[in-house]
């Protein structure tokens, strides 16, 4: 097989979905609209086959991909250090609607969406999903590397999946209603997060508590053990460790 | 068909196996769980050691992992690849079983270093071969950390990791520990 450079083959994948959206409002996205769309980019076959080893599949996941980098272009084109994170999602996931309206995509967003809700493109959709969200918080600056990578990312595909369905069916004036429903849910995750926060303080002291609980206790077992009973104080112990803050009983 | 293999010991890739990216993002991946369950390691050995001399010197190998740690999580971002699903499993594990080794004695937690070290410094030598050609600048820094790592089993063996109670028991438990955990944070 010739060595045909990754350039290449992007420039291919672009003009094909280019071409493809045109048509696949109207027809959907299937075998003969891929097949069209690659005669009209005027890209030779062995080519295209190899652009799109898996045919229809690749092709609505690099239509996907196509509106993820648009995105990220626009939102580079914003000040972001002046936004609030929120403010940042928002916007990203605004620009990533946008995207797919910009191509007179809505309808041919409506066919991704119909057609990845089918059992055998399920996973390539949810796959198409998880990139999208990973490409919207790694543009809007999230650095995390704990389990809440996959906690953001899980949270923005609901509010970002449901934003989608919202907006197919919008008719208000520039999706004012759209835009409206994306501000609510992303206030409700604010909200959600603020309680978690709390809760999170809470078990964390009780857990730090009941370390030191078992550090005390460890420790006077050991004195007793080497000592003696009655040669270790163990209350004197317990009252050191609540004036030290070992024991803190005010904070349950 | 002629064709000429890069690398001649080497099996080539067959389908179905990782592509060359997908390979170099689980090397990332692992390393950076595997320096994070380390840094809990020696958190939980400090929890339960406080002060003493032995103590100091975890702090100093501690110290160090720390260091790999941020090498890689900035590798990580930089990269876009994606951290373990397993991430609070090694918090909670590593620092078990670093509070539970040094429960046992400073010499146990000695042998739980050495053990540990003595899997990464494998683990490092592999990736170095398979990455090599690929990523010269990736496989320098992981040659750079595999050297700290066999300082910390050569600090532990002078420490008398040897004479931990129960060395062997106890040593292959955390080694074959330590090879699951690499094999679970590549793929999950």
């Amino acid at each position: 097989m010739k060595h045909v450079s990754a350039d290449r083959l992007e420039a291919a994948r672009d003009a094909i979905v280019a071409a493809a959206v045109a048509e696949a409002g109207e027809h959907g996205w299937t075998d003969a609209v891929l097949d069209r769309a690659i005669a009209a980019a005027g890209v030779d076959r062995p080519l295209a086959a190899r652009a799109f080893p898996r045919g229809v599949h690749d092709l609505v996941k690099e239509f996907h991909r196509a509106c993820d980098r648009r995105m990220v272009e626009g939102l580079d084109r914003n000040d972001l250090p002046e936004l609030r994170v929120g403010q940042r999602v928002a916007l990203a996931v605004r620009l990533r609607i946008e995207a797919m309206a910009d191509a007179n995509g809505r309808r041919a967003a409506a066919r991704a969406v119909a057609l990845q809700a089918l059992p055998e493109h399920m996973i390539s959709g949810a796959r198409s999903l998880v990139r999208t969200t990973d490409a919207i918080w790694r543009a809007v600056g999230d650095q995390s590397l704990d389990f809440s990578w996959y906690t953001k990312r899980a949270s923005l595909g609901a509010i970002y999946a449901a934003t989608v369905l919202v907006w197919l069916q919008d008719e208000s004036e520039g999706s004012a209603e759209t835009w409206a429903f994306l501000g609510r849910r992303l206030k409700d995750i604010a909200t959600f997060g603020k309680t978690k926060a709390r809760a999170q303080a809470a078990t964390q002291s009780l857990a730090t508590n009941g370390f030191s609980v078992a550090r005390a206790v460890i420790r006077g077992a050991g004195a007793v053990a080497t000592q003696g009973p009655g040669a270790f104080p163990m209350r004197w112990t317990a009252w050191r460790g609540i004036r030290s803050g070992w024991l803190r009983p005010s904070d349950r | 068909m002629k064709r000429t293999a890069k690398s001649p010991g080497r099996p080539r890739r067959l389908p179905g196996d990782p592509t060359a990216s997908q390979e170099v993002e689980r090397a990332l991946r692992v390393d950076h769980a595997g320096e994070y369950g380390a840094v809990r390691i020696y958190a939980g050995q400090l929890a339960v050691m406080g002060r003493g001399r032995v103590a100091d010197t975890v702090r100093h190998m501690a110290g160090q992992e720390q260091r790999h740690l941020a090498a890689f999580e900035s590798m990580l971002v930089e990269r876009g690849v994606r951290p373990t699903v397993l991430a609070p499993v090694w918090s909670a594990a590593g620092f078990a079983l670093g509070a539970a080794t040094a429960l046992l004695g400073d010499k146990a937690a000695m042998a739980c270093t050495e053990a540990v070290e003595e899997v990464i410094d494998g683990h490092y030598r592999g990736q170095v071969e398979r990455l090599g050609q690929a990523e010269p600048a990736l496989c320098k820094t992981l040659e750079r950390f595999r050297g700290e790592e066999i300082e910390h089993r050569d600090i532990a063996r002078a420490e008398g990791a040897r004479d931990a109670p129960g060395y062997r028991v106890l040593t292959g438990a955390v080694r074959t520990a330590t090879r699951l955990a690499i094999w679970l944070s590549e793929r999950i």
